[in-house]
């Protein structure tokens, strides 16, 4: 192909493009081009906009709602409120429990300590409290007590020691049972803080393991914990 | 009914992590979006998947729908196109009989929609008439069917190199007929 196009040769190449009939080759040189070419992305963005009227006709169809909820489950692990912030992309990177195991500094002494501390000094309640768990880090003197009623979902969380590093936030989550994958619950921006959580995550709470996190200001950017701080096995009461 | 300047705004506040917006966005679009879904695949589970995993690009992509150029709409339906033909060609790889996949019998509007929509024809089904009628057909299989130049000359029972040279030249002249 010469270096000279011919314009009519990229209307005629931006219009299989759109169409999807590019082979990968032409598809992948095609796209290096755009990476540079304003006015060819401006033919194909005139391409779709012209073979989207072929669209016109299709009658819209109600999805069923539990599409909806999927969705938000995969987004943002629950469906209540105060999730603002990224998914945890649950296929990529290093799985959370090799991350624990093996690269943080000290962590191993946080593990054997979170084990060794007792229960813990009951928070004040809000009304009946299923489930506990207490998120310790000698390193920072961080220590974060949470409270579950499985009943109503509502997970109360207090921070009774400790504070975020300046300009950042903790960032709590939970590892279900059985996997490794941590699901945020959201910034621990308020102490103490009610979370309410949807039955089925309430559930991976309550045999579950909570984590809490060093954070960028408004939380994670990437969907998984960037700095674990602590971990503690949800108990009982 | 929701206008451009709507959608666009909640594009916008999804982009901003507005989780409120993505439900209002998807209230006022996934009707639209899974039509869109069917008509391609023909399939409905398929299409619920394909929906699915749009509505997820829709939150992680939001911020780039500036960038692109194209109208909210526009973006949002050739979002779920690109999903679609993705899993047809998945699809594909996986089975050579592409008619096993089709439960849905039923692939355009009905008569009555056909002569209610032809007062207020697109623009490209008249431009698409004054084409030849196998080279319109081409252009259509391949935006709604996601048809790749093998499946469009063995469907037309031409040679590859011709059916590129209907297409590109097809191409040509609806964009000279639709930039009228």
């Amino acid at each position: 192909m010469s270096d000279t196009t011919d314009p009519e040769d990229d209307i005629a190449l931006a219009g299989e493009y759109s169409l999807g009939l590019l082979d990968s080759d032409g598809r992948h040189d095609f796209e290096v081009r755009l990476g540079g070419n304003p006015a060819l992305r401006k033919l194909v963005a005139d391409w779709h906009e012209k073979l989207v009227q072929l669209t016109e006709t299709i009658q819209p169809v109600q999805p069923p709602a539990r599409i909806k909820h999927q969705i938000d489950l995969t987004l943002f692990g629950r469906r209540a409120r105060r999730h603002r912030f990224v998914t945890p992309k649950h296929s990529a990177g290093v799985s959370f429990m090799r991350f624990l195991a093996g690269g943080v500094v000290g962590f191993g002494a946080v593990m054997v300590l979170a084990l060794a501390l007792p229960l813990f000094m009951a928070p004040p309640q809000v009304g009946p409290v299923s489930h506990v768990a207490q998120i310790a880090d000698p390193g920072t003197g961080l220590v974060v007590q949470a409270s579950l009623d499985l009943a109503t979902g509502a997970l109360r969380v207090k921070r009774t020691s400790g504070e975020p590093a300046s300009g950042r936030s903790l960032e709590l989550w939970v590892i279900a049972a059985g996997t490794d994958v941590p699901v945020s619950l959201g910034v621990i921006d308020a102490s103490p803080m009610v979370i309410r959580l949807s039955p089925e995550i309430a559930q991976q709470v309550a045999t579950g393991t909570l984590a809490v996190s060093d954070e960028p200001k408004r939380g994670s950017i990437t969907g998984r914990p960037t700095n674990v701080l602590g971990t503690g096995k949800v108990m009982v009461l | 009914m929701n206008t451009r300047a709507e959608i666009e705004g909640l594009l916008g506040r999804v982009a901003d992590r507005d989780r409120a917006a993505f439900s209002a966005l998807y209230s006022a679009t996934s009707a639209k979006l899974f039509g869109v879904a069917l008509r391609i695949l023909n399939n409905r589970a398929e299409a619920e998947e394909v929906l699915q995993d749009a509505f997820v690009k829709i939150w992680q992509n939001a911020d780039r729908y500036i960038a692109n150029g194209f109208s909210p709409m526009t973006w949002l339906i050739t979002l779920t196109r690109n999903q679609a033909i993705d899993r047809i060609r998945t699809r594909k790889l996986a089975t050579a009989d592409i008619d096993l996949a089709r439960d849905v019998s039923d692939k355009g509007p009905t008569p009555e929609q056909a002569l209610l929509a032809s007062s207020e024809r697109a623009q490209i089904d008249a431009c698409l008439d004054e084409l030849e009628q196998d080279r319109s057909a081409a252009v259509r299989g391949a935006y709604l069917d996601g048809l790749s130049y093998q499946e469009l000359a063995d469907r037309h029972d031409v040679p590859l190199n011709t059916m590129r040279t209907w297409l590109r030249r097809s191409l040509l002249k609806l964009k000279e007929c639709m930039t009228k």
